[in-house]
């Protein structure tokens, strides 16, 4: 075991007073699931117990401080003394999985922000889970939880080879439920075919790259609204509007503080230095953490937390990338 | 009306003391409960209704670790099943009362009323900061306030209320509350805390921890909300000398109905652990501040229930912990009754 060494160099926790829980954890045990993928468990050096969790959350690794990155928990959601996430070791990654393959010994200590949960699951008579590579990760505690709850499910689990998924050997326990569709050996994912009979009764929820993302949100337009979940782990592209961006005002009606947001301003950036205290974290739509009320006007969402009826009620808005259509913005900030 | 309370929660139903021979009843999340020890002194708890006529089995006994109906003598094990109809020779089989998964810690009976399957998929409920078994002189009280369990919640989240309602408990050296110096969230909880300057103590500090007069120390206070069933804060006295004086305010809050919750209440400390005169000191004290926050709370949820049209509350600073915390609880509800829109 190597000597256990700090990441974050000085500790430098986000100063301001209103701020997700961040905690110095240790990695206990490093295990090879699959090929590429090892599966980290995380403790407090103490013993001290960890925030609770549902299926669906992610922890951000504070590798460095500009080096931050999301991962899934997947471990057991009783289990407040450990948790664990799922690492894909790309080998050409020069960020995150280049440095949870290089540092990330047992017995290091590492810097985590969170939990958080954008992919939360809700109660359901029947869940279909489509999962792609890596993208097991939150899927599989879900599934520990459907399991448990007896609901009825089934998963569509799609991977490069074989030996390059993980948890296959528990997945399969679940028999019929669980179809895994190695790419060598079954070709691409049947989406159409899956996702062919809308079911008012079924929510589904898919993790993956973002090629099978956009693909399952093509193929689940026919379902009723509110039925698909996702989990995006990069920002989705967004085109930019035609002539730019334009400035608008914003109101922040708890501090009494109004701003003007300039076309190369974040609204985020606007009100943080008007004096307003805001929380944010990933600063690119993805982590929801930055999240607001909105009062009053029409915003312009750019997030990629957001489903697509949030979206069109307009009712919340994630302040770090999102605009407005309307002139002015009403917050609850 | 519609819950704002989430059933995949655990709650406390009881304290451990109200249970003693008999049968003990409680409504819970709006649902009568009745809960009994078998011999084994192992919590038993299930729903408060025969299965032959809407009959509280409350009202009924107990006899060899089953429930006997005080109507026409059902009697029931303790896993719910009909085990007996006196009127008939034959049992329908596979009658049951619905049973519910129970967790009894350290004085606390927590009760499960949400799918009963999901009760493993939740940490069992801890207590932060607390001495769990003994070492602690401890006081309880349970109580019931007329108003919705957030409101308790938000008002115990934002003491900034003290110097306006208990101005005497205040110590003397300290004017008003600054808001609180760090909110830290995650995505089931919010923490918060706050230090004073160094100052002297208030007349209940210097009776119960035997503080001199003119000892100036800081003060800590830091709370979490831990669940919708749980707020613990943490009061500590001269928190980086030898000897920190910590008290430890618990709070359980379980609905009873969407306008009601029972509230457990539990001071625990680290001094005068044995003196029964500062158990009842602090009990008396924290009882009497209790009635006025019941005062305020039920006049809120009055309020509330009379008004005709929408308001939107303004917050402030202060209300950062409280505001966070109903978004979790209300997430918490949405996950569980997911509509499709
Ligand atoms: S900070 Fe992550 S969504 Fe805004
Ligand atoms: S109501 Fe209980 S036995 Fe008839
Ligand atoms: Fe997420």
């Amino acid at each position: 075991m190597t000597a256990p060494e700090l990441l974050v160099e000085s500790p430098q926790r986000n100063r301001g007073t209103y701020r997700e829980v961040e905690l110095d954890l240790q990695v206990r045990k490093r295990e090879r699931v699959a090929e590429g993928v090892v599966v980290l468990t995380l403790a407090d050096p103490a013993g001290a117990d960890l925030p609770e969790w549902t299926p669906g959350a992610h922890i951000d690794l504070m590798m460095t401080p500009t080096l931050i990155r999301q991962y899934s928990l997947c471990g057991d959601t009783s289990n407040s003394a450990e948790w664990k996430v799922g690492v894909l070791l790309d080998p050409a990654s020069r960020g995150g999985s280049q440095f949870v393959h290089d540092k990330l010994h047992e017995g290091a200590t590492v810097r985590v922000r969170g939990p958080r949960n954008h992919f939360p699951m809700v109660q359901a008579a029947r869940y279909k889970f489509i999962a792609g590579g890596i993208g097991i990760t939150p899927i599989y505690t879900m599934i520990a939880a459907a399991a448990a709850t007896n609901a009825d499910w089934q998963l569509l689990y799609g991977g490069r080879t074989r030996s390059s998924m993980a948890f296959l050997d528990v997945l399969e326990d679940h028999g019929d439920r669980v179809s895994v569709c190695p790419q060598d050996e079954t070709g691409m994912l049947d989406l159409a075919a899956e996702l062919s009979a809308p079911d008012e009764d079924t929510v589904v929820y898919c993790c993956g790259p973002e090629g099978l993302l956009s693909a399952v949100e093509q193929a689940c337009t026919s379902w009723p609204t509110g039925s698909l979940h996702i989990e995006r782990f990069a920002a989705k592209a967004f085109e930019p509007s035609v002539g730019g961006d334009s400035a608008f005002e914003v109101e922040c009606q708890r501090s009494g503080v109004s701003v003007t947001v300039p076309p190369d301003k974040t609204i985020y950036e606007a009100v943080e230095e008007a004096g307003v205290d805001v929380l944010g974290s990933c600063m690119e739509g993805v982590c929801g953490t930055c999240e607001c009320d909105v009062i009053e006007g029409e915003p312009d969402p750019r997030d990629s937390v957001l489903s697509e009826a949030e979206r069109e009620s307009g009712a919340t808005i994630m302040i770090c990338v999102s605009r407005s259509r309307s002139e002015r913005l009403v917050l609850d900030l | 009306m519609r819950t704002n309370y989430p059933f995949n929660c655990w709650y406390i139903a009881a304290a451990s003391e109200e249970i003693k021979t008999g049968l003990f009843t409680r409504r819970v999340l709006d649902q009568p409960v009745v809960m009994f020890r078998r011999g084994t002194g192992e919590v038993v708890a299930m729903e408060d209704r025969c299965l032959h006529r809407a009959y509280p089995l409350s009202k009924g006994r107990i006899e060899d670790d089953r429930i006997v109906c005080g109507y026409h003598g059902c009697t029931y094990d303790a896993g719910g099943r009909l085990v007996d109809v006196p009127s008939q020779g034959n049992v329908p089989p596979g009658a049951r009362v619905r049973t519910y998964p129970i967790h009894e810690k350290s004085g606390f009976v927590w009760l499960w009323l949400g799918e009963p399957a999901a009760a493993r998929l939740r940490p069992p409920p801890r207590i932060p900061w607390s001495a769990e078994e003994d070492g602690w002189g401890k006081s309880l009280e349970v109580s019931s306030v007329r108003a919705n369990y957030l409101l308790l919640h938000e008002h115990y989240l934002d003491l900034t209320n003290v110097f306006h309602m208990y101005p005497e408990a205040a110590p003397p050296d300290i004017h008003t509350l600054p808001p609180l110096n760090e909110v830290e969230v995650s995505e089931l909880s919010v923490s918060y805390s706050r230090q004073t300057v160094p100052t002297r103590p208030a007349s209940w500090e210097m009776d119960v921890a035997g503080l001199a007069a003119d000892t100036k120390l800081p003060r800590v206070e830091e709370g979490i909300f831990v669940s919708p069933a749980l707020h613990v804060q943490r009061y500590i006295v001269g928190p980086d000398g030898e000897k920190p004086y910590v008290l430890l305010r618990v709070q359980g809050f379980t609905p009873e109905s969407h306008g009601a919750t029972h509230v457990f209440l539990q001071i625990q400390r680290n001094y005068a652990i044995t003196d029964d005169s500062v158990t009842g000191y602090l009990r008396t004290m924290f009882h009497e501040m209790g009635k006025r926050d019941q005062d305020v709370l039920e006049t809120v949820q009055q309020q509330l229930d009379q008004e005709t049209r929408p308001h939107r509350d303004l917050n402030f600073k202060a209300d950062r912990a409280a505001i966070r915390a109903r978004r979790i609880a209300q997430q918490m509800v949405d996950d569980e009754r997911f509509v499709l829109r």
